[in-house]
C-alpha cells in the first residue's frame, strides 16, 4: 500500500472512530440508571414474599439475567452465527462476538445468584440436578467460545469455527428451559414463561416488579451489546490498518 | 443427627436431632419449629425451618452485591479496551501522517 493510500485509509478510521465513539454512551448510561431504579423498586417499593422472606427478592435479579442472558443473548448470538456462514459478512461475527461476551456476563449473574437463593430456600447451594448442571454447561460453552476466539489468529477461521461453537451453545437452550418438564429437578418449574404469563403466579406487585426489572436488564444487555460491538468494529478497522502496513 | 420434615401445607423443615436421645422428639409443628423444645421431654431438640428465616435477608445482600460486582467489573473492562482502542488509535494516526 502506498504512504498517500495509508494515509487516506488512516484518516478513514479516524472518521470511523470518531463516529462511533463521540463522547459519553448515552444508551448505556439511560440502561444503568434505568438498572438502578428498577433495583430500588425491588428493594423499597415490593412487597416481602410471606413464604421466603427477603430471600426471594433475588428473584428479580437472578430471573431476568436468565431470560436476557438465554433467550436474549445466547439464541441471538447462535442464529446470527448460522447467518453468518451463509453471508459470511464480517459484521455478523462481531455481532455474535459481542452477543456471547455480554451473553456470559448475564449468565454468570444467573449461576451467582441462584445459589444465595438456593441456600435459604432449599437448604442448600448447589445441587448436579439437570438444571443447574445443563445452565453451568452452557456457561462454560460461552467461556470456551471466548477462549477459542482468543486463540485463532485467521480472522475467517476464527469467525467460521467461533459460529459453529455459537450454534451449538445456542441448541443447548431449548434444553435448558425443558429440563424442568423432563427431570426430576429441585429448580422449581418455570413461573414466568409459562402460556398464563406472570400474572398467573406473581403478585400484580411482584409482576409489574418484575417487568420492570426485565425491562431494565433488557436495555442493558442491548447497551452493553451495542458498546462492545461498536468497540469490535473499531479494534477491527485499525487491524485492517496494520495488516495493510 | 438431620432430618428433613414435609408438611401438608409444603412448608419443609429441618429437624436438628441429638441422636443420643432417639426420634421421640422430632417437631411437626413448623409453627413452634423455630424454638427449641424446652417443654419437650426431649430438650435437646431443635428445629429450624428453612423458610422464613430473618438472616434471609444476609443472602439477598451477598446477592445483589455479587450480581454489582461482575456487572461494574465488566463495566470497567469495556472502558479500558475503550482506552486502549483509542490509544492504538492516536498512534496510527500520528504515524499517518508522519
Amino acid at each position: 500500500m502506498t504512504s498517500a493510500s495509508s494515509s487516506q485509509a488512516a484518516d478513514a478510521t479516524d472518521n470511523t472512530a470518531s463516529e462511533i465513539a463521540p463522547g459519553p454512551d448515552w444508551f448505556l448510561i439511560a440502561a444503568l440508571v434505568a438498572v438502578a431504579a428498577a433495583v430500588t423498586r425491588v428493594l423499597l417499593f415490593t412487597p416481602i414474599e410471606l413464604r421466603q422472606g427477603l430471600a426471594q427478592k433475588i428473584f428479580y435479579i437472578h430471573v431476568p439475567a436468565a431470560i436476557v442472558g438465554m433467550y436474549f443473548s445466547v439464541i441471538p448470538m447462535a442464529i446470527v452465527s448460522g447467518i453468518y456462514l451463509w453471508l459470511k459478512d464480517e459484521r455478523l461475527d462481531r455481532i455474535a462476538e459481542s452477543l456471547a461476551e455480554v451473553g456470559l456476563i448475564f449468565m454468570s449473574v444467573v449461576l451467582i445468584t441462584g445459589p444465595f437463593w438456593g441456600k435459604p430456600i432449599w437448604g442448600t447451594f448447589w445441587q448436579w440436578d439437570a438444571r443447574l448442571t445443563s445452565t453451568l454447561f452452557l456457561w462454560f460453552v460461552l467461556v470456551g467460545y471466548l477462549v477459542l476466539r482468543g486463540a485463532i489468529e485467521q480472522a475467517e477461521a476464527r469467525a467460521r469455527l467461533s459460529a459453529i461453537v455459537g450454534i451449538l451453545g445456542g441448541l443447548l437452550v431449548p434444553f435448558i428451559h425443558l429440563t424442568v418438564y423432563m427431570f426430576t429437578t429441585l429448580h422449581p418449574m418455570p413461573i414466568v414463561l409459562t402460556p398464563e404469563g406472570p400474572k398467573q403466579n406473581l403478585s400484580p406487585e411482584m409482576t409489574s416488579t418484575f417487568l420492570s426489572s426485565l425491562a431494565a436488564f433488557m436495555l442493558l444487555m442491548l447497551a452493553l451489546t451495542r458498546n462492545r460491538f461498536r468497540w469490535a468494529t473499531l479494534r477491527d478497522a485499525q487491524q485492517h490498518i496494520e495488516d495493510d502496513r | 443427627m438431620r432430618l428433613l420434615s414435609l408438611d401438608a401445607a409444603g412448608t419443609l423443615t429441618i429437624i436438628e436431632q441429638d441422636s443420643s436421645r432417639g426420634r421421640s422428639g422430632l417437631v411437626k409443628d413448623s409453627a413452634n419449629a423455630a424454638r427449641p423444645r424446652a417443654d419437650s421431654a426431649n430438650a435437646a431438640v431443635t428445629a429450624q425451618p428453612i423458610m422464613r428465616t430473618p438472616e434471609n435477608g444476609g443472602y439477598l445482600k451477598i446477592a445483589y452485591g455479587a450480581a454489582a460486582v461482575i456487572y461494574i467489573s465488566y463495566l470497567l473492562l469495556l472502558r479500558r479496551r475503550w482506552t486502549a482502542v483509542r490509544a492504538r488509535q492516536e498512534k496510527n494516526t500520528l504515524r499517518s501522517r508522519r
